[in-house]
Formats: structure tokens, sequence, C-alpha cells
């Protein structure tokens, strides 16, 4: 494998223990690596059922039927192809921080697509911020990672964050469910809460990594200030002190355990990652642990 | 206390107005600071906006006062600040150490100058801690060797490192350095004198009375000294290779007779015995022969205080005379010429062309050609078709020769002494010089160049020309300008450094000599009330030039004094004082400096971020702070402090 800008070789030999899984059971085409709990062409025996007219006469029990005279037919459990997306943001917003979350996304990101190649899953990598940008499909094993990794380096972050308008261009181009990344830090103008959901009624699997920086849960700030949208350029002037920082974190906190509720309700998962935390932490710890296990 | 010399008062207020303009820029450019947010979502509470606004609050506390501890500090640190700096009042003092030529002489087999450095150090010791001294070196121009410097040890170093000059000491001059370096200063001291007070001046300076903080350190010693004053070598006219020295005797001390040797190549030529009084100088003439070059030693055989006056040494030139080849067919008009001066060797060829000999110094031409083409200073007379001077017949009638004033050639030669019957009429090249006009043409043309040449476009030894008393002289100017290099000066001269009298040259007041050191280079000269004169400050060759005139002088000779100073008895110091013992008042400069960047730093380090173009974080108190500082500093990895 080519050597990549964003992760080293030895971060990524870590990662090969590790695999993308998801919880839902998706239909789709036969060729994939983890069973679903749907009936269908698949290698696993799942259970008998009695012969009915129009089945598939290659699945008879054909032993049971000598000895019984009756007609049983095997039933598998299916091994669908499950299409994995990644939605990354790359609005203004995630330029901010230290280190910026754009440069921890891209290297989340480029961690989790290695993990999936590896395991030959097919992953397509959506940037978005006020509309889906061009995206790119990652597949194809361990050699076919550097490209990935290239486009994951060449993202900046700029323009506003529109959930609304990509969550519907979205589910308009994605039809097909499947497991659905989201690493972004949610900052919108609007309430979007329910537009994210809305794909969770789609059928998609949502998986949400809400990356944050320190001083955004914490603001290193005091006084009088001139605060400044990084993405909007909109301007307040306020006076923050200790009663405004205690309003502040709890609007913060309220904002992202919104969230989680939101995905772990919709049988999705969910993930704070401050980006102060080293990666493998997140990697090895956070995401392994969170509820339903996404990685 | 001082800084830029300002008082206590004017120190305090420049302190206050730091203080209020960095109290200002809290006010001012700290108030509102400028952050950018992911999204404003969070920061849309109306609390924060209806919270009343601290208009002249300051927000940071703790950096201003870092800040204005750190300003003061290095406001004290660059104003100097002492305590118990009442108690002492710190002088400036001139030191004057005396290292003139007569600073070489021994006592006892002990140097003058190393008995003058160390009452100078006793002196310096002496002094409390805290005054400064400035030290000049003094001989004829008084040098100054340290700036009123605080650190004795640098003064004392630079004592050691006095070295007797070769010039007397003018008193005058460095007493009014003295004066002129007190003057500017606010708390001057005493301006000490540490020497032997033989002095250049003729006369007593008058600002030793004018000086109430002049105090003197002598060097006393019981004076024996014979010394070399002068030594001048003339060559003897009419005797080639003959020579007389002039040598002048001096004394300080008593009587004595003196042996005077005069060695020539190491070997004596010469001796006689001097008896010089007290207080005197006597010139003796003594006479020798040498027609080659080299040097000529003047010595006195005395064992006395100052060596090196004791010895004169001149280089002298080769003497034996200049070898002339004459290529003429008709050598007999030209005997009777060379014949009258010793100095010039002729030697006569009489072919056509001439071949040139190998040890001619001058060539002389008389209508011929040379055989080969001449490299060597060239006299052409009436020069043939093919010779570097174009020419052309003329038949002159016994017009008047006008000659040319400014050409040395010409030097002496008047219109009325010349007449021509015939001769040639020369076209002068860019670059020759017209030495002599008939009729508005060039008849004399003096080309120079290297190697030099002359044309002539009349022969003077024919007929009646050769009567004419200006035709020895016109060849005599001609030769001396031809072969300048190979003439002999009509005085060479041993001296001592310093200001020297140029005399005995031309005599023509209006025309500057020119004098150029051993190197070439020219040194300047100036008009005094007796002369011209140069400066010498150190020894060497000096060659000066007047017109045609030139004169050799060798300034080797240690320049002696002419008088003895005794000061006021009341400027005397009977003794050195003992060092005074007292501790000098704390210097806290150094430690402010630091404390005041430490400040400054801690500020950098705590309050600004500007690397990230945000504000400063809040801090509850510096120690935290600062601890928070070092933990940033040395972690490796971050923990979210929420820790989801």
């Amino acid at each position: 494998m080519a050597a990549s800008p964003i992760v080293d070789k030895q971060f990524l030999e870590r990662l090969e223990r590790l695999t993308l899984r998801w919880r839902k059971s998706f239909p789709g085409s036969i060729g994939g690596h983890q069973v679903a709990r749907l009936k269908g062409a698949g290698q696993e025996f799942l259970d008998h059922r009695q012969f009915s007219q129009g089945d598939d006469l290659r699945s008879v029990n054909w032993r049971a039927y000598m000895r019984l005279e009756k007609l049983f037919l095997k039933v598998f459990q299916m091994e669908p192809h499950v299409p994995i997306r990644m939605l990354v943001d790359v609005s203004g917003s995630m330029a901010l921080g230290a280190p910026s979350k754009l440069a921890y996304m891209q290297r989340l990101a480029a961690a989790l697509c290695y993990v999936g190649v590896v395991r030959l899953e097919t992953i397509q990598v959506v940037p978005f911020s006020s509309e889906l940008h061009e995206d790119f499909v990652a597949a194809g094993g361990r050699h076919r990672f550097a490209p990935v990794a290239g486009f994951l380096g060449s993202l900046q972050a700029s323009g506003r964050s529109e959930a609304r308008v990509v969550i519907r261009q979205f589910a308009n181009r994605f039809l097909q469910r499947g497991l659905l990344i989201v690493i972004s830090d949610f900052f919108d103008e609007a309430d979007v809460i329910a537009e994210w959901q809305s794909l969770a009624l789609l059928g998609h699997e949502l998986c949400l990594i809400h990356l944050a920086a320190e001083e955004d849960r914490n603001p290193p700030w005091q006084g009088l200030l001139d605060v400044v949208d990084a993405e909007t350029g909109e301007t307040r002037q306020l006076h923050f002190d200790d009663e405004a920082r205690s309003r502040y974190e709890e609007a913060f906190d309220a904002f992202y355990r919104d969230f989680e509720r939101m995905a772990l309700r919709n049988e999705g998962r969910y993930v704070f990652v401050n980006t102060a935390m080293p990666l493998e932490d997140v990697l090895f710890g956070a995401l392994g642990h969170m509820q339903g296990a996404p990685a | 206390m001082e800084l830029l010399n300002l008082t206590l008062l004017q120190l305090l207020g420049a302190a206050a107005g730091v203080s209020a303009i960095v109290v200002a820029l809290y006010f001012l450019d700290r108030r509102r600071r400028r952050v950018t947010v992911s999204s404003l979502r969070f920061w849309r509470d109306s609390r924060m906006e209806r919270h009343p606004l601290p208009q002249r609050r300051i927000q940071q506390p703790w950096s201003l006062l870092l800040v204005l501890l750190g300003l003061l500090a290095l406001l004290g640190a660059l104003a100097d600040i002492r305590w118990n700096v009442n108690t002492f009042r710190s002088l400036d003092h001139v030191l004057v150490l005396d290292t003139s030529s007569w600073m070489q002489a021994r006592e006892d087999g002990v140097p003058l100058m190393d008995r003058a450095k160390r009452l100078a150090v006793r002196y310096v010791r002496s002094l409390p801690p805290g005054d400064r001294v400035l030290l000049v070196m003094s001989d004829a121009n008084p040098v100054p060797a340290a700036a009123f410097e605080e650190d004795f040890g640098v003064v004392e170093a630079a004592i050691a490192g006095a070295v007797p000059g070769n010039t007397a000491l003018q008193l005058g001059e460095a007493l009014g350095f003295a004066r002129q370096m007190l003057e500017d200063r606010d708390d001057p001291g005493d301006i000490v004198f540490v020497g032997s007070r033989w002095i250049a001046e003729e006369e007593i300076p008058a600002i030793t009375r004018e000086l109430p903080n002049l105090r003197v350190i002598p060097v006393d010693a019981k004076w024996r000294n014979v010394y070399i004053d002068k030594v001048t070598l003339q060559p003897r006219e009419r005797d080639a290779g003959g020579w007389t020295a002039h040598v002048s005797v001096g004394n300080r001390g008593p009587a004595a007779e003196v042996p005077v040797q005069v060695l020539f190549g190491s070997a004596p030529v010469t001796a006689t015995t001097l008896r010089v009084p007290s207080d005197a100088v006597v010139t003796v003439p003594l006479e020798f022969r040498t027609g080659a070059a080299g040097w000529v030693d003047v010595r006195l055989d005395v064992a006395d205080m100052v060596r090196r006056d004791n010895v004169a040494r001149v280089e002298v030139p080769r003497t034996g005379g200049v070898h002339v080849q004459v290529c003429t067919k008709t050598p007999a008009r030209f005997a009777s010429l060379f014949r009258a001066n010793p100095a010039w060797i002729p030697s006569y060829r009489a072919e056509s062309p001439c071949p040139l000999s190998a040890d001619a110094e001058v060539i002389v031409l008389d209508a011929v050609l040379p055989a080969t083409a001449t490299n060597r200073p060239t006299l052409w007379i009436q020069p043939p078709a093919d010779s570097p001077f174009s020419s052309r017949p003329a038949e002159l009638g016994r017009r008047r020769v006008s000659w040319n004033a400014a050409s040395p050639i010409s030097d002496g030669l008047q219109t009325s002494e010349l007449a021509l019957d015939r001769g040639s009429y020369l076209t002068a090249a860019e670059g020759d010089q017209v030495v002599a006009e008939a009729d508005g043409s060039a008849i004399a043309i003096a080309r120079p160049g290297n190697p030099p040449q002359v044309a002539w476009g009349f022969q003077p030894l024919l007929a009646e020309m050769r009567f004419e008393v200006s035709t020895p002289l016109l060849f005599a100017n001609t030769f001396r300008w031809l072969a300048s290099s190979t003439s002999v000066p009509e005085e060479l001269s041993v001296g001592s450094a310093g200001s020297v009298l140029i005399a005995g040259l031309d005599g023509r007041e209006e025309e500057a000599p020119v004098v150029l050191d051993e190197a070439g280079a020219p040194v300047p000269v100036s008009k005094s009330t007796d002369g011209w004169r140069f400066f010498a400050g150190r020894g060497g060759v000096y060659q000066m030039r007047q017109g045609h005139r030139e004169r050799i002088v060798s300034l080797t000779l240690p320049q002696p004094p002419h008088s003895f100073w005794e000061p006021d008895p009341a400027q005397m110091m009977a003794g050195i004082p003992a060092a005074s013992g007292a501790e000098p008042p704390m210097r806290w400069w150094p430690w402010l400096a630091l404390f005041g960047l430490l400040c400054l730093v801690a500020d950098a380090l705590l309050f600004d971020r500007r690397g990230q173009g945000e504000a400063a974080r809040p801090v509850t108190n510096p120690l935290a702070a600062m601890g928070a500082a070092v933990r940033q500093l040395f972690r490796k990895e971050a923990r979210s402090r929420h820790g989801l």
C-alpha cells in the first residue's frame, strides 16, 4: 500500500483486526460477508418449511421425502452485499479547533475506509456542506486504499452547512438501504434532528459520529466578546461570564444528547468524539464500545 | 539612579507614563475580543446580551499586573537602580598616563614606564567603588585607552598595555583633552597625571595653573641621559664619495665626555670624543668616505638611562657617479663638460647606429640612432629622421630662445643667454612638455614616462654657444631630470619623531613641499610661523621634495623633551591613599532585567494565544495558569473534558 499522508502504516496495520458491522438486515444482491436474518439464497441453513406450489425443487429435502413421503423445503439465510455510505462534513465550521475538526475527520474517515476495504466492503464517501459533493467509491482491498486516502486528504472546509438540502439529495440519490456513517459536528442554523431521523425511517442504519473541538464544548474565552459564526460570518456582541458559560454548556450538552437519543431510538448508533482525543482511543475505545458496536 | 540623565522624579514620571499607557491599552485594545466559533446557535441566549457591559472593567487583571511589573522592572534595570546610593557619590576621573619617549628610560634596571604603571594602578585601586576612570595615554597626542570605566579591572588591563612612544609629551594638549572630557560629566572628579614631567613644550603650558582639580603623581628619577639630538649627512661637493656627518649631542645630566663613533656597515669609519655640558647640545662635524650604498650608524658609547637615543642610523645611496654613454662622432666636445663634474662618468661610442652599453644609466645620442631601442633615460641631440621625435630643419638666424619657466629643465636659464643660428623645429606629441621655443616653435621637448626622454633641436656645444655659462646648467638640469632616481640627495638627516620643520629645501615659501613616508604615501604638511612642518607620529624614513630639491630624513630617534615641569606643590599628591574598602552599592539591574523578562514571558505564555488568532483564555490566577501551561506543554495525549 502506498504511504498515506493522513494516516501512517503502523496505524493501519493495527486497524486490520477491526470489522465494520451493522445491526439491521438489508436486502441486496448476494456476495456479502455478513449474514442477514432474511431468508434467501445463502450458505447458512436456517429452517424447514412445508413445500408449496411454485417453490424451487432444488431446495427440497429429498432424504426427508424418502423417509416421510412429504415434501419439506430447506430455508437458508441471506448474505447480502450491503452498501456502506459515509457522509463527511466539509462545511466551514469544520476548519476550527486544534487540531481542526476537518483534519480529525479526514483521519477518522480514512481509518474507517481502510477497515472496510480490507474486508472487501464497498464504501461510498460523500462530502457535504450546503449540498452533496462529488462522491468517491472505495472498494477492492487494501491496495485500493491510497486513492480514497488521497481523496479525503484533498477535502477543504468551506461553505455553510445545509443539512435539510443534503438529506433530501441523499434520499433521492441513494435509494438502496444500507449502513450510513455520518461524521460531522452537526452544527446547522436550523433544527435538523428530524431530517436526520428521516433517513433512519427510510431504512438506513445511522451511525452518527459527532465531532467537537475542545473549544466547542468549553469556550476558552470570557468577558466581552465579538463572536463570529465561522460559516455565516454573523457577529454577536455579548458578555461571556461564568453564568453564561454554564448556560452555554447546558445548551451544548442538550444538543448532542438529542442526537444521541434520536440515533438510538432508530436502531442507530451515536458516538461523541472530542478532537483532543487520540484517534486510536476513539477507534479501539469509543467506537468499539458504543451501543450497537459500530466497529 | 540615572536613566538618560533623568532625575528620580523624572524617572518616576516616566514609569507612571508607561503604566498609564499600558493600563489604557488594556482598557482599549483588550476590552472586546473577536472570536470565531463553529456556530452561533449556543450563543443566542438573550441573557448573555442583557448582561450589563462593563465599559471600564479590565478583563485580565493578572495579565495587566504581569505586564506592568515586567515593564517597571525593565525600566528600573535601564535606570540602574541602586540601594544606598546616597552614601556614595560616584565621580568621574581622568587619568593621564605619560607614554612619552623618555618613559623608555631605566633607572637601576627598572623601566620608568613600569614604575608609572604601578603608581597608576595604585591610584585606581585607591578610588572608591562606583567611580569611573577615563585613561588617557599621552605623548605628542593624547589617546583615550578606556572610556569612563567603572570596572577597574578594565582600566588596570589598559594600564598594563601601555608602552612608551617615540615623541615627547605635549602636556598642554593632554591636559586640555582631559579638561574637555570632564566638561560634560555630571560629577567631575580629578585629572591625575602620572609621569616623568619632561615635556616637549619650551614653556610650561598655562593650563597647568588653570585646573584646580589637577593632581600629579610624579615618577621621579635622578636623570642622567646623553642623547643624539640630530645627525645630518651631506655629500661633499667635488668629492665623489665624500660625506660630512654633523652630529648634535645633548645632555640631561652632569657634564660628560662622550665618545662618538660613525660606522658604515658596522665598521668604524671615524670617531671622536665630545665634552657635553649639562643641559646643552653640542654639534661636531665628522667626515668619512664611501662610494657604496649602505647603513651609516652614529653611536654614543655611553651607558645612560635611555639607550635608544644613543644610536642613529641612516641609509646612504651610492655616490660613485652616474654612468653616461655618449654616442657621438665628436667626443672632444663633451670631454670638458664631463670633466668639470665628477658625478658624471662618461663613456664614448662613435658607431652609427650606436650599440648601447649594459651598465650605462643615461644615454646621450648626438645626431645618431641607437642600435637597439633605448630603455634608459635618453637625451636626443638633433634627433635623426627615424628617431621617436619628428623634426624639420630651420634657419634660426640667432633668434633668442624662450624658455618654459614651469619646466625643471629650464630652471635658472634666462632668455637672453642663448641665441641660436641653426637647428631643428620639433613637433611635440601628446603628453610632451615644451622646454624651449624659438619663433613660436618647439626646439626642446621633455617626454615624461618610463624611460624619460629629452630632445634638443640644437647642439649647444657647437660654435659660440659652448662659451655660454648657461650650457653646463642646461646639461645639469637635463641630467638631473632624466636620472632623478640615481641622483644623490643634497642632504640626509636623522632626527626624532614628532613635529618636524622642513628646512633647507627650495626656500620658496609659497610652494608647499611634498612629504612621503616609507610606503610612498603623502604626509600632510602645514605652514607655521617658522616654516612648513609635518607631524611624524611614529619613526621612519621620510622623503621631502620641493621643486627639484630633495631631502631624506630618518626619524628614528626618540624625541627629546625641552623642559621639565615643576607643578604647584598643592597639585602634587604626597602619597596615594589606601583603597577605600567600602562596599559598592548593590547592583540590581541584572536581577530586575531578569525579573522583567520573566514577567513578560509569563504573560506571553499564559495570556497570549495569538498563534491561533484568538483571544486570551480565562485564567483565575497566575499560579493555576502557569500549572496549566506546563501541563499543556508536556501533555502528549489530551483527554476529553467530558469523556463521552
